[in-house]
């Protein structure tokens, strides 16, 4: 009976949990910054969220549920990690892109500033930061996709911000004039 | 006097996570401030600047590294491989070759396809098969037997049974090895629908390997435990391996 509901009742979730993969490949990535990394960190929060699906009470939380899960994965990750890093990777990463030189010339100068600013945040202010400005979570949400308090959320995402401000506000002009002003 | 307004609420702003009373606060503030509105605008900046660096994350990797979470490619080529080892371990009877005039006179009965469907399954007759020479299985299997033809007598159905034996299992059969002879003769004495059945190719095998085969009294021959089995499954009878 268990097997048939997996056939049939699941199956619209089983789809939507599917379609959920480019978006928790998108906030992986800004976690770690590493495609490799990232896709593996997705494949196995979809093979966990897959198996333990009859534990999702409430499918309006399928979100925040695999975020969740996406978190956990990730820590597991650095527990059995501990600051192995594949050389190998690096290098595919530096080469293996397939864009036009045109294309990666115009914005790569303001996207790849902006990954290696987010880089460079502490974890736990890359992760609230990345919940909050790629996936549009609440602040809620995001508190408890990372079992922290609210107030923490809010405190780490101001001091994410501010730090990121800190470094790419001269990328853009518009607020590079605003910021000269705001100094004088 | 001037409303305080803390970052985190100017972050709540551009999150749109004030409510309206916060909001209505903060417009107010905003008015006649242009440092406020400034510092309000270069958040703005942030979020969506961080939107923009991710809005294209590079492709994931298709390459052939084993991945690190995946069920390890060891464990299924195990499988594969030890399942070959057996359908290979199972199939070795058939190793003899039939010679070129039986093959042509076989062919032409090996051309008819074999089909179960539309067999209506009996569970009152059963196939038990023995190809192995294990004291556990001959043991098991006349234990089977027994329980069987003990079961039918007590809840009053009728159970026909045959015990098929090929290969190594042939040993059960043969009156000069076999441990059972006195227990299979019981069996047959008071069991009218028991029947044993030794495989022809099987024996026509030790033969030519100088073996002299000599099967106890209740055992008959059949051409080959194959064809004889399938014979029974296309009649409905149950096959079970022991």
């Amino acid at each position: 009976m268990n097997l048939l509901s997996l056939l049939v009742g699941d199956a619209d979730i089983r789809s939507q949990l599917k379609e959920r993969r480019t978006r928790l490949y998108r906030v992986a990535y800004s976690w770690c910054h590493d495609r490799a990394l990232a896709d593996d960190l997705v494949q196995e929060a979809l093979a966990r969220g897959l198996a333990r699906l009859h534990q999702l009470r409430n499918p309006a939380q399928l979100d925040s549920w695999l975020f969740k899960i996406l978190h956990n994965c990730w820590r597991d990750c650095f527990r059995c990690q501990k600051g192995f890093q594949d050389v190998d990777e690096l290098e595919d990463y530096h080469y293996a892109h397939d864009d036009t030189p045109e294309q990666i010339h115009s914005r790569s100068q303001v996207v790849d500033r902006v990954r290696a600013a987010v880089a460079l945040l502490p974890i736990g202010q890359r992760q609230v930061l990345t919940l909050i400005d790629l996936e549009e979570f609440s602040y809620n949400q995001v508190a408890e996709i990372l079992e922290i308090p609210v107030g923490t959320v809010m405190s780490r995402l101001c001091r994410g911000r501010q730090s990121l401000k800190a470094t790419l506000i001269e990328l853009a002009p518009q607020v590079k004039a605003v910021a000269l002003r705001s100094v004088k | 006097m001037k409303p305080e307004i803390s970052q985190e609420q100017l972050n709540a702003f551009i999150d749109g996570e004030l409510d309206q009373t916060e909001k209505d606060r903060l417009f107010v503030a905003l008015d006649g401030n242009p440092e406020l509105a400034q510092r309000l605008g270069a958040l703005r900046a942030v979020k969506e600047m961080v939107n923009h660096g991710y809005a294209e994350p590079p492709p994931a990797p298709r390459s052939k590294r084993p991945r690190r979470f995946a069920v390890p490619h060891y464990l299924a080529a195990g499988i594969v491989l030890v399942l070959g080892l057996a359908m290979g371990w199972m199939g070795r009877g058939w190793s003899s070759p039939p010679r070129p005039v039986q093959f042509a006179q076989n062919h032409a009965g090996m051309l008819r396809p074999i089909s179960l469907a539309g067999v209506t399954a009996d569970t009152r007759k059963i196939v038990l098969h023995l190809d192995s020479d294990q004291p556990v299985k001959l043991k098991t299997l006349l234990d089977d037997v027994d329980y069987l033809l003990r079961h039918q007598t007590t809840q009053g159905r009728p159970v026909q049974v045959e015990v098929i034996a090929n290969n190594y299992g042939l040993d059960l059969l043969r009156a000069d090895i076999t441990p059972y002879a006195a227990r299979i003769d019981d069996l047959a004495q008071h069991h009218a629908n028991i029947s044993f059945v030794a495989c022809g190719q099987t024996m026509h095998r030790l033969t030519k390997e100088g073996v002299k085969v000599e099967l106890l009294p209740q055992v008959r021959v059949a051409p080959t435990a194959i064809g004889q089995i399938i014979n029974r499954l296309q009649h409905g009878w149950t096959y079970i391996k022991v």
